[in-house]
């Protein structure tokens, strides 16, 4: 969809590698030759708290760096869950934690076991390589090659497995 | 050092870092604060890998204290801040204006006053960054609307400080400072890189103070031949204290004069969308970047917008306000302020062309769409 | 080797100087500059750094490179300008509004951080620029313009705050004793880190008079009889004590610089890293 402006919301906690999914998704649309802006929203707190990271991806300039058209919101959180749900518009997806948000009312809502899938994988870390292959599924902003390449090149080697295979976890379980 | 070209992937506040150091800086001091604290925390790391200094203060008074000092002994410096701190800077940067030191400011502004809403963008600090110091002073702020112009603009205050000897902010914002996106770094010689004048005259006699024929003293650091006498109280060309009424009329005179004079070399401005339009939006910071979205969400719907935006903030672009004045039906201020640009440009305004205010104070950012709802409103 | 007079660290041009008669700050001036006369320092290679008050106008009778910058922030200048260049012979002249009042957050952590510079701090327990008024040095129940009744708040010891943040040198006088105050500055400006001279001052003209001392003679007289040598004043009784202070060298050590630390630090990270 040449000429797309992507934009993709993810909320939930201060500590859920957010901000980190953020930028590696950034830097996979960068290495595409695309146009890319990641901004965050936090508070005081450096770990628990409202936290949330914007990514927006285009082909053209990118001038208003925040979402206010989103996609995608990715929810964690019940709060991230409720913040989004009556101000997006219909058509945009809310991909929510289902072991965590309760009381999902919308047409466009995706659940999926985050929680307790990153344990099944054996890292609590690897939720953003996780959250990440989701929301490719559904919003195809950048390739999964091009998001594999990223974590190849950032993360250290006794880590990068593991998040390859939560990548490919997220990316595939979603229907 | 590794030193980062080509397209590089970074935030605002590390871009300002590398911008620093490409121009020459070499000493920091500085007091960490949200939303400005990643520029403390990356010059920790970078500044003595290029034999910098990097100085953790007590405050922010001793922040920008000690990097007066440091850029008096030679050393191009700068501190970064955010509003409070900004606040307890404004008395030594009236000493900087006065003394003619060349400092770089960087303030990463934030919703105030006061405490307030610490991690949450604002634009509140437009009129400090003019008036924050007490007493008549000249003063110039940028305000970079990118990670790239969080680079070039850096690397411009210093060239700007250096060559007119006058402390220079880049007035940023908690959005742009923390935004991360793409930018270019250039190679190091392909920058350019201005360094403040050295004297001509013989140390014997030598008077620091004064001024060639652009009004700009030629005072080398410390450490040479030639004396050097700074003094924050009334001087005249020896740099010693000098009481004298016309001392201090002609000193201050000066100060204005230099950077008065060379308004059209410091002040830069964008235009964007079409050359002739109904309303013109007047904008800066992460503010013109909703404006620059308002003016193509305005077109489609067949509302003739465009903007002038902002990035030299003081000295105020009074000629360019003014051909945006006199084009346009009506001219629009969105900012994060209840109105302090809005204000110059009413100043300015000598066509009884409307201004209106568009302001935001609640920690969130305006957005296109409201932007757009205000020209739809005006234009009714 | 260049011989200096004590004359060409000061512009005559520009004496008389504008303090009272019986103040100090002209008798510290000149063990100041008789100091830089014997360490055979040249003006260009010492850059005095005042503040705001009285002594804070000594920069304008001086030959050497000067800062003359705000109230109470001459040490946060002198760092700077330390560390920019060390080569410099940085030498602030602060009083004790500069030094332990307004500029007291910057005077313990000058100490702490140990930068390599001088203070040559003029105590005379009050603001005589501006009228006479009571500082953080004032001594409690003192008569000052804001204090008329007495002052309820008791005054710093400047030496002992020193020694506490880890000033590598601390040493008290007063400007009776001259040539002890020269050689002690001398001392001070040879000893590397951060190092105190505390030159206890009369000023006759406000705290002098307010506290039934207005004749500069007796305040002279005064500090001649309250100056006990620190070898002396350990073996008082406290009571002995409480009516005098000690003067001489009162600290001595030789814990590295700012600058020193900082570089080496900064060299290990450097090193190559074997296996890499």
């Amino acid at each position: 969809m040449a000429g797309k402006t992507w934009q993709i919301v993810l909320a939930g906690t201060g500590g859920q590698g957010l901000i980190l999914g953020g930028v590696t998704l950034a830097k996979a649309a960068v290495l595409e030759g695309k146009n890319a802006v990641q901004t965050q929203t936090y508070g005081i707190q450096s770990r628990g708290g409202y936290s949330q990271s914007e990514v927006v991806i285009s082909e053209e300039d990118v001038y208003f760096p925040k979402c206010d058209r989103p996609d995608l919101v990715l929810a964690l959180s019940q709060q991230g869950y409720e913040r989004y749900r009556t101000i997006v518009a219909d058509e945009c997806i809310i991909l929510y934690d289902q072991d965590v948000v309760k009381n999902t009312k919308r047409s466009h809502d995706v659940g999926y076991p985050f929680s307790t899938r990153v344990m099944d994988i054996g890292n609590v870390k690897a939720i953003n390589s996780l959250f990440l292959g989701s929301v490719l599924k559904l919003c195809p902003v950048v390739s999964i090659e091009s998001l594999t390449k990223v974590l190849e090149d950032s993360l250290p080697a006794k880590i990068l497995a593991i998040n390859l295979k939560a990548l490919n976890i997220g990316y595939e379980e979603i229907g | 050092m590794i030193r980062p070209y080509g397209v590089q992937f970074m935030q605002g506040n590390e871009a300002c870092v590398y911008g620093a150091i490409d121009a020459g800086a070499r000493f920091y001091g500085g007091y960490p604060i949200t939303p400005s604290s990643e520029i403390a925390e990356l010059s920790a790391e970078l500044l003595p890998q290029v034999d910098g200094i990097f100085l953790q203060m007590e405050d922010e008074i001793g922040s920008i204290a000690t990097i007066i000092g440091a850029s008096a002994a030679g050393k191009k410096s700068y501190t970064a801040t955010s509003g409070p701190g900004f606040s307890l800077m404004q008395e030594n940067l009236g000493m900087a204006v006065y003394a003619e030191v060349p400092i770089v400011l960087i303030n990463i502004q934030r919703n105030g006053p006061s405490t307030a809403l610490a991690t949450r963008p604002a634009q509140g600090d437009v009129m400090q960054s003019r008036w924050g110091t007490h007493g008549d002073h000249p003063i110039i702020v940028l305000s970079p609307a990118s990670v790239q112009e969080c680079y070039d603009l850096t690397v411009r205050a210093f060239n700007l400080s250096e060559k007119y000897r006058i402390p220079v902010i880049l007035l940023g914002d908690e959005v742009i400072g923390h935004m991360r996106e793409s930018l270019i770094i250039p190679e190091l010689d392909e920058l350019k890189i201005i360094n403040r004048k050295t004297p001509s005259a013989p140390a014997e006699g030598f008077k620091p103070y004064t001024p060639g024929e652009d009004d700009i003293p030629a005072i080398p650091p410390y450490g040479t031949d030639h004396i050097v006498h700074i003094s924050s109280s009334c001087h005249d060309e020896s740099g010693y204290s000098h009481n004298a009424p016309q001392t201090a009329d002609k000193l201050v005179r000066r100060l204005h004069r230099k950077i008065e004079n060379n308004k059209t070399d410091i002040v830069q401005v964008e235009w964007f969308g079409p050359d002739d339009a109904e309303v013109t939006l007047i904008a800066y910071g992460v503010v013109s970047r909703a404006a620059k979205q308002a003016v193509i969400d305005a077109q489609k719907e067949g509302l003739s917008v465009n903007l002038l935006r902002l990035i030299t903030q003081w000295p105020f672009a009074d000629e360019q306000v003014r051909e945006a004045l006199k084009k346009a039906k009506a001219v629009i201020v969105p900012e994060l302020n209840l109105g302090q640009v809005v204000l110059e440009v009413e100043r300015t305004n000598s066509f009884k062309t409307p201004v209106f205010p568009l302001s935001r104070i609640d920690g969130e950012i305006i957005l296109p769409s409201q932007i757009v709802e205000r020209i739809k409103e005006v234009l009714k | 080797m260049a011989v200096r007079r004590y004359q060409d660290y000061l512009d005559k041009n520009r004496l008389p100087h504008m303090w009272c008669p019986g103040c100090g700050d002209g008798i510290i001036l000149r063990a100041y500059t008789e100091a830089l006369v014997e360490l055979d320092l040249a003006p260009k290679e010492v850059v005095t750094v005042t503040g705001i008050g009285c002594w804070g106008k000594a920069d304008d009778y001086l030959t050497t490179q000067a800062f003359h910058g705000t109230h109470g922030r001459a040490l946060a200048f002198a760092t700077g300008i330390k560390l920019a260049n060390p080569d410099l012979h940085v030498v602030t002249l602060m009083g004790d509004g500069d030094a332990v009042t307004i500029g007291g957050n910057h005077f313990i952590h000058a100490a702490r951080r140990n930068i390599d510079l001088t203070a040559i701090v003029t105590n005379n327990y009050n603001y005589g620029m501006t009228g006479g008024q009571y500082s953080a040095t004032t001594p409690l129940e003192s008569k000052t313009t804001t204090s008329p009744k007495g002052t309820p708040e008791p005054g710093f010891n400047v030496c002992l705050l020193a020694e506490a943040a880890g000033a590598n040198f601390v040493a008290r006088t007063t400007a009776y004793h001259a040539t002890a105050l020269k050689n002690l500055i001398k001392d001070a400006i040879t000893h590397k880190g951060f190092s105190l001279v505390e030159v206890i001052s009369p000023c006759p003209t406000y705290f002098g008079r307010f506290n039934g001392n207005s004749s500069a003679v007796n305040m002279f007289n005064w500090l001649k009889d309250s100056a006990v040598p620190i070898s002396k004043y350990g073996k008082m009784t406290a009571e002995e004590q409480a009516e005098r202070f000690a003067v001489g060298t009162l600290v001595k050590k030789e814990r590295p610089d700012f600058y020193t630390t900082y570089r080496r630090i900064h060299r290990a990270s450097q090193q190559p890293k074997g296996g890499e």
